[in-house]
Parts: structure tokens; sequence; C-alpha cells
């Protein structure tokens, strides 16, 4: 079975976006929320404020990425809703990242 | 002949209004998200100051301090009669921000009459405190009890007289006679009763501004994000179905 037209693009974009909300989900609950809410005095508050602002402009082009590459893919509704929430979650966006992959790659 | 054409139309309409269900959930969420942006934004502007009032005409003694009371600039006359150390305090500095250097501060404890008393920080600690016996008339801004130990108490420093592991009358409560007013206040300007100052070295006493989580720009993307959603909701039923029927064509 051969891959779709645009889907490899597609992919490639979703790929480099979930890797990108993998980093900022894990910058976002294991460093941002510890400090604001286990230490809210701390000055590295300051330091890490960027955390849930960049992550928050950026999910959304997770989003269009992953809505965009489950149209190619043909993904089913409730695949294409998982695929969306993978991004809010650490470990979830790289997950479907290497899913991903891995499909383009068995259908090649 | 009706049951199996009544069945997709009975699914589509079902889906119909799920998609609106959902996309108006998110709608709200983004307007939520939206309203505590603007919070974030009202909370950080510094608020015109209000007339200076004496501390008994908005504040009782063994009361809790009133929302409108805090962050008012008062005057109270008295003695003071106990001085404490508050230890590894971050003094707001002028612009409002905490200083990131941990000190000392100087607390004193000011009668005043009818037996009440209030918690007075003058400012650094000194290694020989000033000697007031006089009665004084002070300014300043009145501020909300500290919640937060500032030195930990479980090394035993609560238990040192004199020492106050956070600036909150409840630490001294069993120690005077005295009625305590809630909160403290951090003087501006401290004069004998004929007028004369007795210092004027002073910490900063910014407006306390309220602390609503997030920031401005971080509420603005969850904004985006909701209504993104909101429009992904609406779109992607139909666009899978149009995708699905597109197969069959192609097949």
């Amino acid at each position: 079975m051969s891959n779709p037209a645009g889907l490899e693009g597609a992919m490639t974009r979703f790929r480099i976006m979930a890797m990108w909300a993998g980093v900022m989900s894990i910058l976002l609950w294991f460093v941002d929320l510890p400090v604001k809410y286990i230490w809210p005095d701390s000055t590295l508050h300051d330091i890490v404020k960027w955390v849930p602002i960049v992550h928050g402009f950026t999910y959304p082009i997770y989003v269009l990425a992953a809505f965009l590459y489950c149209i190619k893919a043909r993904k089913s509704l409730t695949t294409t809703v998982l695929f969306i929430l993978a991004g809010t979650l650490p470990i979830a966006s790289f997950i479907a990242e290497r899913r991903a992959l891995a499909e383009f790659k068995a259908r090649s | 002949m009706t049951a199996p054409l009544a069945k997709p139309l009975i699914k589509k309409i079902a889906t119909a209004l799920l998609s609106l269900l959902l996309a108006g959930a998110f709608f709200e969420l983004g307007i939520w998200q939206l309203h505590r942006a603007h919070d974030v934004q009202v909370a950080q502007q510094v608020q015109p100051e209000k007339p200076i009032v004496e501390l008994t005409s908005i504040a009782a003694a063994g009361a809790n301090l009133r929302p409108v009371a805090a962050n008012r600039i008062v005057t109270a006359m008295g003695r003071y009669v106990e001085i404490y150390s508050a230890p590894q305090q971050h003094p707001l500095l002028a612009n409002g921000k905490k200083s990131k250097r941990p000190v000392s501060l100087e607390v004193r404890l000011l009668e005043i009459s009818n037996h009440r008393g209030i918690l007075v920080v003058r400012g650094l600690e000194d290694n020989s405190p000033q000697t007031i016996s006089e009665r004084v008339k002070i300014t300043g801004r009145l501020y909300p009890r500290q919640t937060v130990d500032t030195v930990n108490p479980a090394k035993g420093v609560k238990e040192i007289r004199g020492i106050l592991t956070r600036i909150d009358p409840a630490l001294i409560a069993g120690q005077t006679q005295l009625q305590l007013f809630d909160g403290f206040i951090i003087i501006k300007g401290e004069s004998t009763s004929n007028g004369q100052a007795v210092s004027d070295s002073h910490l900063a006493s910014p407006q306390l501004r309220t602390g609503i989580a997030g920031y401005y720009w971080q509420h603005i993307s969850y904004v985006v994000i909701w209504w993104l959603m909101a429009a992904l909701v609406l779109v992607l039923p139909w666009y899978s179905q149009k995708s699905r029927r597109m197969d069959k064509v192609k097949i």
C-alpha cells in the first residue's frame, strides 16, 4: 500500500511539532509547574516564566500539524482527537511521533 | 424503507449537536481565559492612592483584616513595647517585586490606646537597635499578615523569643496582653509627638498587587488554543466524512 500524496510533508511537519510540543510539555510539567506551586516565592519563577507562554503559543501549531497529518493519513476521528491531545502530555507526543513514523515506513 | 434513511440522518443531527455543544464549551473556555488575561492586566496596574486614614478607623484589633483595609496608608500613635527580628525576609522593592537578597527586618510592637497593638516593620535590622522610649506617630502602609515561614520552624527558631519566622501577629499573641490588629505596617514616616523625625531609613512600601496565576500572554495563548479547538470540533466530523466519501469514490 502506497502513501497518499502530501503525506510525507504533513508527517515531517507533525514530527517536528510533536518533538517540540514534547520538550515544551516536559518543561511545563516538570520545571514550570513545580517552581510555580512548590516554590512560589522563588526567584526561579522569573527565570522560567517564558515556558507556559511559549508552550501556549506553539501548541496551536502542533494541533494544526496533527490535524493536517491525520487528515492526510486518513485517521479516524478518535485517533485524530488522541493525536491532538498527545501534545498536552509530556511523553505522549513522542509516542505519537514514533507511531506516525512507523506507520509511514510500513506503508512505503 | 424509512428506517435505513432515518438512521444516518439521526447520526448526522447527533454529530452536529455534539459538535456545536463542544464548540460552545471551548468558545466559553476561551472567553474565560480572556477574562483572566484582563484580570491579570488590571491586577498589575497601580491603583490610585486613597487618603491617609487612622488605623483604628479602618481596622479593628482582634478581627481579621478586611480586604478594603489592606494596602491603605494609615497613621497610628503609640509606644513601642517589644522588638522582634524577622530573618530571611525578601521585602518588596519600589517596583513591587520582591528583593532577591534575603535580609533581616526590625519589627516592633506598637502599643496604641486601649491596650491594642500592631506589628510595625521599621526597616533593616540593626545590631544595636535604636532606643525609642517616647510616644511616636507613625505613617505607613498596612499589609496583610504573612502566611509562609521564611525560616524553617522545624529548626526550633519559632521557640526563640524575639524571632518571627513570619510577620504574623498570631505568633506573638500568647506573649502579650495587648489585643492585636491583624496584618502589619511598613512605616513610611515616624516622628515623636513634638514632630521630630525618628528615623528616615525606611523600606519601600509599594502597593501589594493581587496574585492571579499566570501571565497576560499566557492566558491569551490559551484563548487561541480554546478557540482553535472550537473551530476544529466544528470542522473535524464533516471533514472526515468528506474524506471518507472521496475514498469511496476513488475505490
